[in-house]
C-alpha cells in the first residue's frame, strides 16, 4: 500500500520528478563513463609495463632486479623445475637472457637493452608482436634476428633487413660484439621500449655474452594480473633460497600503489559530484513535502504515525533513486561500451604520458570493472536517503492540527 | 527598477528553495574554482621542476635534433651563452652536450646517455644536483669527475670514488674511451634517471667525442615563467643570424611532461562539465517549480495589462539575481579553500608512493593550490550565463500563459 502511495506521490508533480530524475541519471551515467576511461587508463599503463616488458611473474635469483647483476644468471630448465603443468593459471613462460650494450649503424649508436629470447615462447609473456609496424617477429629461422622499437630504428635510421653491431661486455670479461640482422620493429607508444629494446634469440645472446645455457630471468604471464602476488606468495616456498620469484606490483611498486590509491579518488571523485546532486534531490524533496502539509495533516489525523510518514517519503526518494540507478547503470553501460568498443583517438593531440612506471597511451578506451559500478550505485542510494531523511523528518513531526489548517 | 525589486522580493517569496539552490550553485562554484586552483598549483610545481632538470623553459637546438636526437646535430655555441644570458628574465643558460655511450665497469655494462655539462651552472639550477655536498660535484669542465645515477652506480656495482670506462663513438668513427671517476651521487626518486643518469664536465664529453666547444642543446631556464613568450622572441631574435638553429619552448621539448598536464587536465574538466550540468538542471528544475507555483499569479498580471515580455524579463532577472549571488557567494567560498589550500596545501604522503613519477618528474606528495583569480572571475561568469541558459525554459513558459488559463491554474 505504503508502496504504490510512494510511487504515485512521485509523478504528481511529473516536470519535477522527471528533471531530479534527469540529474541523478546524467551524474551516474557519466560518473560511470568517466570512472571506466580511468580505468581504462590504468589498464593500458599496467600493460605497457606488463605486457610489453615484465610480464607477470618473474623469476630471478634473489636482488637480480635490484641490481641486474651480469653474472646472476640461472640455468636455462630452471622454469620446468619449479613451475609444474598443475600451475593453470600460469598461461606464458619465456626464459631471458638480458644484455646493456650500445648499437650502432654506421655513424650513430645507440644505448639499447637487448633480451635474448626463445620467439615462440616470448609471444606467450609479452605481445608485442601485436605491435609490429613493420617486418616480422624473429623467428628461429634466422639465428641473428632482432625485433626492435621504432623510436630506435628512427634515431638509427634502420629499417628490416638492414645489419647492426650490438657492443657489450661479455661474461668472460672481454668486450663482446655482433651482427644483429632488423626483422622487425614494433611501436608500442612507450617511448622508454621504443627506445631501448631489442630482442635477439636467446641463444645469440648466450653466445655474445659468453653465457652458453645460461638465463637471467623467467618472465610468466597469469590469466588474470590481478592475482599475481598470491601466485607469487604460493609458489615462492617451493623454490630454493637464492631464486625468488616477484610479481608486478614487487617490480613495480609504485604502481602497484598508484593503482591502490585509485580506489581512494574514485571516492573522491564520486563523493564531489554526489554532493551536488545530493542538494538537488534535497531541494526537490523539500518542495514536494512543503505542498503536502495539509494532506499530511490530513493523513496523521485519520491515525498514520510519524514513522509511516516518514518511511513514505523515504521511500519515495527510493524510488526516485532506484529508477535514476536503473537508467544511470545502463545509459553509463552502454557508454562505456562503446568507448570499450570505439573509443577516442588522441594520438593527434597528446603524445603518451609516463606514469608512476608505465605509459598512458593517447586513447581514451574504457573498461568494464565492476567497482566503476557498485560505488556510484552506492553511493547514490546513500545520497537518496540522505537528501530524503531532512524532508522526511520534517513530515512526520508535522502537527496535524496546524497541518491540517495550512492552505 | 520596480522590475528588480519585484524579481527580488520573488526569490526570497520561498527562503528555503532559494537558499538551498544558492548552496548548491555556491558548493559547485567553489568546489571548482578550488580543484582548478589546485592543479594549477600542483602544475606550475610541475613545470618548474621539470624545466630544471630537463630542457629549461626555452631550449635551443639545432634542426630538427628534438626529434631525430641526430648526434651530428651539434653547434658551436660562442658568445651565445652569454649573449642570452643577457636577455631580461633569464636566470641560467645550460650548455649541453648528450653522447649515447656504454659504461663499463670491471664486472657489468650499460647503455647511457652520456650528459657533458658546464658544472657551475648546472649545479645553481639542476634540482638533481642541489642535493650532493659541496665535494660531490664535478670540479671542472675537463675533469674525470662524474656524476651518476644511484641504481645505475649498484648496477656497475662501484661506489663514489671509483673508475669506470665509457666508449662512444668519436667523430671519426672509431670508438674511443675514456676513464673517469664517480664524484657525486644522484638520487632523484625516478627509475629511468637513477639508472641511466651521468653527468660529466662538457670538455670531457667533448674530448670522448671529438666535438670541442659543441653543444646539443641550450637549456634556458627563466627567473619568471609567466614571461616565457617575450624571452622566447628575443631569444629567436638573437638566433635569427644562423636559420638552422631554433629555440623551443619546454611544451615541445618535453611532451611527456605537457601531455601528462594537458590529460590530467582534460580529466578533470570532464569532471567539471558534469557538476556544471547538474547544477544547471537544479536550476532549472527550481525555476520552473516557482514559475508553476506563480502561474494563478502570472494570470493576474497579465490580466492587469503587463506584456508578456514583461514577465519573461522578470523570471530572467530573478535567474540574474540567483546566478549573481551564487557566484558571488562561491567565488568567496574558493577564494577561501584556495586561500587554504595556499596555505596549508592538501598532503598526500600517506596516499601515494613516496617517488611517484607522473610526465617525467617527481610527484610532489604535499599539493599546493596557487592563485588564478582569471580563470576564477571566468568560472563565475560560466554560472551566471548558464542560469540565464536555465532560466530561459521557465521564462518562455510564464511568457505563454494567457491570463484565462493562468488564473484558471491551481
Amino acid at each position: 500500500m505504503l508502496l504504490t502511495l510512494a510511487f504515485r506521490n512521485l509523478w504528481r508533480n511529473r516536470r519535477r520528478t522527471l528533471l531530479t530524475l534527469s540529474a541523478m541519471v546524467v551524474s551516474a551515467a557519466l560518473l560511470i563513463l568517466a570512472l571506466g576511461v580511468f580505468s581504462g587508463m590504468f589498464r593500458d599503463m599496467l600493460a605497457s609495463a606488463t605486457e610489453q616488458y615484465y610480464g607477470h611473474l618473474v623469476l630471478a635469483q634473489t636482488e637480480y632486479h635490484e641490481r641486474r647483476d651480469l653474472f646472476a644468471h640461472l640455468d636455462e630448465e630452471v622454469a620446468s623445475r619449479y613451475i609444474t603443468a598443475e600451475e593453470t593459471e600460469i598461461i606464458g613462460i619465456s626464459p631471458r637472457l638480458r644484455s646493456f650494450g650500445l648499437i650502432s649503424l654506421a655513424e650513430t649508436s645507440q644505448p639499447v637493452e637487448v633480451l635474448g629470447v626463445i620467439p615462440e615462447r616470448e609471444k606467450q609473456v609479452t605481445s608485442l608482436q601485436t605491435k609490429l609496424i613493420a617486418g616480422d617477429y624473429p623467428s628461429d629461422a634466422v639465428s641473428n634476428g632482432a625485433l626492435i622499437g621504432q623510436g630506435l630504428a628512427r634515431k638509427l635510421k634502420v629499417s628490416t633487413g638492414d645489419e647492426m653491431v650490438f657492443v657489450t661486455q661479455a661474461a668472460d670479461g672481454s668486450i663482446g660484439n655482433d651482427l644483429l640482422i632488423v626483422t622487425g620493429i614494433f611501436a608500442t607508444g612507450d617511448s622508454r621500449h621504443d627506445n631501448n629494446l631489442v630482442l635477439a634469440p636467446l641463444q645469440w645472446v648466450q653466445q655474445v655474452m659468453v653465457l652458453p645455457g645460461r638465463i637471467h630471468e623467467v618472465a610468466m604471464t597469469l590469466a588474470d594480473p590481478m592475482l599475481a602476488s598470491l601466485a607469487a606468495d604460493r609458489l615462492n616456498p617451493r623454490l630454493p633460497g637464492d631464486v625468488e620469484i616477484l610479481d608486478w606490483g614487487d617490480l613495480l611498486p609504485e604502481m602497484r600503489e598508484v593503482i591502490a590509491a585509485y580506489d581512494v579518488s574514485r571516492m573522491i571523485i564520486v563523493s564531489i559530484l554526489y554532493m551536488a546532486t545530493g542538494l538537488g534531490i534535497l531541494n526537490t524533496f523539500f518542495m514536494s513535502v512543503m505542498e503536502r502539509t495539509r494532506e499530511f495533516g490530513i493523513l496523521m489525523a485519520q491515525g498514520m504515525r510519524p514513522w509511516t510518514i516518514r518511511g513514505l517519503v523515504l521511500l519515495e526518494t527510493c524510488i526516485l533513486g532506484g529508477i535514476a540507478l536503473a537508467i544511470g547503470l545502463t545509459c553509463g553501460a552502454l557508454m562505456t561500451l562503446y568507448m570499450q568498443q570505439v573509443g577516442i583517438d588522441l594520438a593527434g593531440y597528446i603524445t603518451p604520458v609516463t606514469y608512476a612506471g608505465g605509459t598512458i597511451l593517447p586513447r581514451l578506451h574504457a573498461v568494464f570493472e565492476a567497482g566503476n559500478f557498485y560505488v556510484p550505485a552506492g553511493m547514490l542510494l546513500l545520497v537518496s536517503l540522505i537528501a530524503g531523511f531532512l524532508p522526511a523528518n520534517r513530515a512526520a513531526r508535522l502537527d496535524p492540527v496546524q497541518a491540517v489548517r495550512e492552505v | 527598477m520596480d522590475l528588480v525589486r519585484l524579481a527580488w522580493k520573488n526569490i526570497w517569496r520561498n527562503r528555503r528553495r532559494t537558499i538551498i539552490t544558492l548552496t548548491a550553485i555556491a558548493f559547485s562554484i567553489m568546489l571548482v574554482q578550488a580543484l582548478h586552483n589546485l592543479s594549477f598549483g600542483v602544475y606550475a610545481g610541475m613545470v618548474d621542476s621539470g624545466v630544471r632538470a630537463g630542457t629549461g623553459h626555452i631550449a635551443v637546438y639545432r634542426n630538427n635534433y628534438l626529434e631525430s636526437r641526430d648526434e651530428i646535430l651539434h653547434f658551436r655555441d660562442g658568445s651565445l651563452v652569454d649573449d642570452i644570458s643577457q636577455i631580461n628574465g633569464v636566470e641560467q643558460v645550460l650548455p649541453r652536450l648528450y653522447i649515447p655511450a656504454l659504461a663499463q665497469s670491471s664486472r657489468e655494462s650499460r647503455g647511457v646517455l652520456l650528459i657533458g655539462v658546464d658544472p657551475d651552472r648546472e649545479r645553481l639550477v639542476n634540482p638533481f644536483l642541489k642535493t650532493l655536498p659541496a665535494d660531490g660535484m664535478i670540479r671542472s669542465a675537463d675533469s674525470r669527475d662524474a656524476v651518476i645515477g644511484v641504481r645505475l652506480l649498484e648496477e656497475l656495482q662501484i661506489r663514489p670514488g671509483q673508475k669506470f670506462v665509457v666508449t662512444a663513438q668519436h667523430e671519426d668513427g672509431s670508438l674511443h674511451s675514456e676513464l673517469l671517476r664517480v664524484r657525486g651521487v644522484v638520487n632523484s626518486g625516478m627509475k629511468d634517471v637513477d639508472s641511466s643518469l651521468i653527468l660529466v664536465g662538457r670538455g670531457r664529453a667533448a674530448q670522448l667525442t671529438g666535438k670541442s666547444e659543441m653543444v646539443h642543446e641550450l637549456a634556458v631556464i627563466l627567473a619568471d615563467a609567466g614571461r616565457e613568450t617575450e624571452v622566447h622572441r628575443q631569444i629567436a631574435a638573437k638566433l635569427s643570424k644562423d636559420q638552422d638553429i631554433l629555440a623551443v619552448s619546454w611544451e615541445e621539448a618535453m611532451p611527456n611532461l605537457a601531455n601528462a598536464i594537458k590529460l590530467d587536465y582534460a580529466s578533470q574538466k570532464f569532471i567539471f562539465m558534469i557538476i556544471l550540468l547538474i547544477v544547471a538542471i537544479g536550476v532549472v528544475n527550481t525555476l520552473l517549480m516557482s514559475v508553476m507555483e506563480r502561474m494563478r499569479e502570472f494570470g493576474v498580471i497579465l490580466a492587469l495589462g503587463s506584456k508578456p515580455m514583461t514577465l519573461r524579463c522578470m523570471i530572467m532577472l530573478e535567474a540574474i539575481i540567483l546566478g549573481l549571488l551564487a557566484a558571488a557567494i562561491g567565488t568567496v567560498l574558493g577564494s577561501l579553500a584556495t586561500w587554504y589550500l595556499v596555505a596549508v596545501g592538501v598532503d598526500l604522503a600517506d596516499l601515494v608512493p613516496e617517488t611517484l613519477e607522473f610526465g617525467g618528474v617527481v610527484f610532489d606528495p604535499v599539493m599546493r593550490a596557487s592563485w588564478d583569480p582569471v580563470w576564477m572571475f571566468r568560472i563565475a561568469v560560466y554560472v551566471v550565463c548558464l542560469t540565464l541558459l536555465a532560466a530561459a525554459y521557465p521564462a518562455i513558459k510564464a511568457g505563454r500563459t494567457t491570463p484565462v488559463e493562468g488564473m484558471r491554474h491551481h
